[in-house]
């Protein structure tokens, strides 16, 4: 029970922090990243499950930081984004 | 709105009449080459291939009817031989493409020249730019322990990548580097200096390989240069072995191909070399880390490993030196004798964490950024067919890696395409090359006509590119081709079903 609200809540923290990204391009691939390797995961049990979820908290801090860097350092508007 | 041929994806067999690729190998045959005991270096070569001189069929006459969509009108006189071309309208703004672009910076799809830096990548290197910033040789403090255990440990992520163990990984400044570090290296130590044996390349391997094997050429050795198969640019086996000798030192080959994605058999080649005791030296730079590499599988005993292509720091790079059997080079720089006395210099230990970052990054990666890369790929290939009629992938059709597509639009330039594509970051032939106007040397050593070798491009797809910026280009693509064509008295011509090889063009008529 509480794994998978652990697991729910860490979803919704990358999701977040993944949106936040910068980058066009960097954004983007976050997120589908992000939904691709909980979707590919999903049903995962014991010390498989718990590997995966301290992999996901340690994804979780490398996003914020680069989050914040790509901040410092905002790359141009892409053209993507101009539609 | 011009009616549209229906999609033919016309070959360039169509002109193959006219087209002969010459195989003339070429071999330096120098008055200062030694006898025997000098091994030598068989390369696959660059075949120039020789473009026989068009037939010489009559002149066609006939007058193109003026459609009210034409910009152009192109009267033939059959007797005078000549074409002439009245271009309608002086200010046809319908062909302007000023303000057409869209704000914002290119989307890029250029990942064989260079990949960004993936931000988990930055995120491993970031401690080693502020306060790690030891000399990994230092032998005496914590400063340079520190920074020599994360070169070892990026050394290893490299080797894991590739089936090797870390003690046959050089950090080198990049694949060019590896690649004449390899060659040179290779040539001297077992060539024995000036005037020794032979070694080669294909026609369609990098720059750096061609002018490594040139400059031994100068130095006497002899160079064998191996045609590929046209329009694929696959490298023929059986030329391969027949051009093997006793002496034959090295082979090299580049694993895929930079410009169209074509893909080497290297576990045959492999086999052929280590069953004839011959170096094979592979440059994988567009492979690493996107298709499986394992070097004892391929019998690889030297290989160029470049990191900028895997999401990696630029200014890095590994060679991979086989130690069992075991093979030497002869160093291009002299020095501390760092990396084995192979590559003295002081280890970017910023830039090898990155490397070996990336490497293991793309272990992990691979199945999914394989998946995603096809699934682009297909959807753009397809694209481009359905939409676009006479357009030519260059390239071979099954083996390739996915995210380097070349095609060719026929009777289109492909500096004004380009032009256009603006909001679209491509290249045309590969950025080594194009500062000079030449057409690409890889597509002309498939055979590929001069004039198709300008109307090509070459889109790179990798793991950041989104749906939609392929969509995006589609878009693009069809417009602006349609547009130049539109523009075109030749397409015209083609239109109406002539055959232009079967023009009798004015300045030939006078040189008869």
């Amino acid at each position: 029970m509480s794994a998978s609200n652990a697991s729910l809540s860490l979803f919704r923290s990358l999701l977040r922090e993944a949106r936040k990204v910068d980058n066009y391009n960097f954004r983007l691939y976050a997120i589908r990243r992000v939904k691709i390797g909980f979707r590919n995961n999903r049903g995962m049990m014991g010390n498989e499950a718990e590997f995966a979820f301290r992999e996901g908290v340690e994804q979780l801090d490398i996003l914020r930081r680069q989050v914040v860097l790509g901040n410092l350092y905002p790359s141009a508007r892409s053209v993507m984004e101009a539609a | 709105m011009m009616n549209r041929m229906n999609s033919i994806l016309a070959s360039s067999a169509s002109s193959a009449s006219t087209r002969r690729a010459a195989t003339s190998a070429i071999a330096a045959t120098s008055s200062f080459l030694p006898s025997s005991g000098l091994g030598r270096l068989v390369g696959l070569g660059v075949l120039r291939g020789q473009l026989a001189s068009s037939s010489s069929a009559p002149s066609a006459s006939f007058v193109s009817s003026s459609s009210s969509a034409a910009a152009s009108a192109v009267v033939y006189d059959e007797d005078n031989a000549t074409a002439t071309v009245a271009f309608g309208g002086g200010n046809d703004k319908r062909f302007s493409i000023a303000g057409t672009f869209r704000e914002g910076r290119a989307s890029y799809l250029d990942t064989s020249a260079t990949t960004p830096m993936d931000p988990r990548v930055l995120d491993k290197m970031m401690p080693y730019m502020i306060g790690s910033y030891g000399n990994p040789h230092s032998r005496t403090h914590s400063y340079g322990w520190e920074a020599e255990t994360v070169v070892e440990s990026a050394r290893a992520q490299i080797a894991n990548l590739i089936g090797a163990s870390s003690k046959e990984i050089i950090f080198t400044s990049g694949a060019t580097e590896s690649n004449n570090l390899s060659i040179k290296g290779a040539a001297h130590f077992y060539g024995g200096g000036a005037g020794a044996g032979g070694g080669g390349g294909r026609r369609t391997e990098h720059k750096c390989v061609l002018d490594s094997c040139r400059s031994l050429e100068m130095e006497g050795y002899e160079i064998t240069y191996l045609p590929v198969q046209p329009s694929t640019g696959m490298i023929d086996m059986s030329e391969l072995e027949r051009a093997m000798r006793g002496d034959t030192l090295l082979v090299s080959i580049m694993a895929v191909n930079n410009e169209i994605g074509t893909r080497q058999p290297i576990e045959e080649v492999g086999k052929l070399c280590r069953s004839r005791k011959v170096l094979f030296h592979t440059d994988a730079a567009q492979m690493l880390g996107k298709l499986p590499i394992d070097v004892n599988a391929m019998n690889i005993d030297l290989m160029s490993l470049s990191s900028h292509k895997i999401y990696g720091p630029k200014g890095v790079g590994a060679l991979y030196v086989r130690r069992r059997p075991r093979v030497r080079l002869e160093p291009l720089f002299s020095g501390g004798g760092q990396e084995r006395g192979l590559r003295s210099g002081t280890l970017p230990h910023t830039l090898c964490v990155g490397f070996g970052a990336a490497c293991e990054l793309a272990s992990r990666e691979m199945e999914y950024d394989t998946a995603w890369v096809t699934y682009l790929s297909d959807k753009l290939c397809r694209g481009i067919e359905e939409r676009i009629p006479m357009v030519i992938r260059n390239g071979h059709a099954e083996m390739r890696y996915p995210g380097c597509v070349n095609y060719s639009f026929a009777y289109v330039e492909g500096e004004s395409l380009l032009m256009a594509l603006k909001n679209v970051a491509v290249s045309s032939g590969s950025a080594c090359t194009s500062a000079s106007l030449e057409p690409s040397y890889v597509l002309r050593a498939l055979g590929v006509d001069d004039e198709l070798a300008h109307g090509s491009l070459r889109f790179g797809i990798g793991r950041f590119t989104t749906e939609e910026e392929v969509d995006f280009l589609l878009d693009l693509l069809e417009e602006h081709v349609t547009r130049l064509r539109e523009m075109s008295p030749l397409w015209e011509m083609v239109q109406e079903g002539i055959d232009l090889k079967s023009i009798q063009w004015s300045q030939d008529a006078h040189h008869h």
